[in-house]
């Protein structure tokens, strides 16, 4: 095989140079033989399955030409955007914005919590009943008529949800029971989970949205 | 062997009113510790009592606790809460290191949490904000006016081409094939 592909590349050299010096003309095409050799194969069926997918099916193949982005409509999305995010302004400017959802994501798993919600998370996991915590992951939050997404998560300064554990305990014994027919295998265990119950406290967002600050992050300064 | 054969008790996650709010203010009101002072089964708890019972009281000041010695009988643990839920351990058998985590577990929590098999991990007043979901939310108003049957809509989906597509593409890609070879004479030449 490899021997054959040694070929196939001489060939391809001793054709497309034999093609330059006969025919300046058609080099300006970029024809390549093996691409072409190749290219009348796939004109066969069988070789017109889907190819192999190295990238996730959402993530669009870069395009070869240059995207070239009207102007005009350009302006006008960037003002209807300016419109709503100036709306919302508004809204939290003025304590109007009811109460707040926000998904976070927790211990890797992900809540939908509004203020006086409980949560509870399982595993081992060290905080203590009393005390505050503030929860940082937030994924989106959401007032009744706005919902601001993160890409993935919020800036961590615009959004603050304040939670206090309330309770650590177990869960309920959870059988665990395993049997493999005709092979005199049977296992009964026997688990409880560490449980820790969580109060959402408040659900804020500080300042207006859209709006970057000069210096981040001054409240991580130890 | 489903959770609906076990006689178990189940609900939803529940707290005490306003707990978390404001200040947390523990839930364990009275510790009961009962033991024997002869049997082995104490011999755990006793050393608890001799190591670490002055400690756990002074680090927790509000919770009551109470020792009682009993004869012949098994050593046990029995928690109070604020609320009115009690939680009640055995502890026979148990070694000192095994009773400092029990009673580490009877002070953080307000109920006793094995007893109830919980349904979902959260507890909300307020299920959705911006309205729940309807089949008919986010959909475009004009089908509000559409008489059914509609051609348009009530058309198959079509996920994959059909055969008859499927043999104009191959035959398109032939003719284009064939545009190719005409188009590089020299190849046969080389070849």
């Amino acid at each position: 095989m490899a021997a054959l592909g040694s070929f196939n590349r001489l060939f391809n050299f001793a054709t497309n140079t034999c093609v330059k010096r006969i025919l300046p003309t058609s080099t300006n095409k970029q024809y390549y033989l093996g691409l072409k050799l190749r290219q009348i194969e796939v004109a066969g069926y069988a070789s017109h399955r889907q190819p192999i997918r190295y990238k996730l099916p959402w993530f669009k193949p870069k395009p070869s030409y240059q995207e070239e982005i009207p102007e005009e409509y350009e302006e006008k999305k960037e003002k209807a955007a300016a419109d709503v995010i100036n709306k919302i302004n508004k809204q939290i400017a003025t304590n109007q914005v009811g109460r707040l959802f926000a998904v976070i994501y927790l211990c890797g798993t992900q809540f939908k919590i509004t203020e006086n919600d409980v949560i509870a998370i399982e595993g081992h996991w060290p905080p203590q009943p009393g005390d505050q915590l503030n929860l940082e992951k937030v994924l989106l939050v959401g007032g009744k008529d706005f919902t601001l997404i993160g890409r993935p998560i919020l800036n961590r300064e615009l959004v603050s949800v304040n939670a206090t554990i309330i309770q650590k305990t177990l869960s309920h014994t959870i059988t665990r029971f395993r049997m493999k027919p005709r092979k005199q295998f049977k296992r009964i265990n026997f688990t409880r989970i560490p449980r820790t119950m969580l109060r959402i406290n408040s659900i804020t967002i500080n300042g207006d949205v859209d709006k970057k600050k000069e210096v981040e992050g001054l409240d991580r300064i130890y | 062997m489903s959770n609906k054969h076990l006689f178990q008790k189940f609900g939803f996650l529940r707290a005490p009113f306003g707990i978390g709010v404001g200040r947390y203010v523990c839930q364990l009101q009275r510790i009961t510790i009962k033991f024997c002072k002869n049997h082995g089964d104490s011999f755990g708890i006793r050393s608890f009592l001799e190591h670490d019972l002055i400690d756990y009281a002074k680090q927790n000041p509000g919770v009551v606790v109470y020792v009682k010695p009993r004869r012949h009988r098994n050593p046990v643990l029995k928690a109070e809460y604020l609320n009115g839920e009690t939680s009640w351990i055995c502890i026979g058998n148990f070694s000192r290191q095994d009773i400092i985590q029990w009673m580490e577990l009877l002070k953080t929590q307000y109920h006793d949490g094995p007893a109830l098999r919980l349904f979902k991990l959260w507890h909300t007043d307020f299920p959705s904000i911006q309205g729940p979901w309807t089949p008919f939310t986010f959909k475009n108003p004009s089908l509000n006016q559409i008489k059914f049957p509609d051609k348009k809509i009530g058309e198959a989906l079509k996920f994959k081409p059909t055969a008859t597509e499927e043999l104009i593409r191959l035959f398109e890609e032939q003719q284009e094939a064939k545009k190719f070879d005409q188009e590089i004479p020299v190849q046969k030449g080389v070849s």
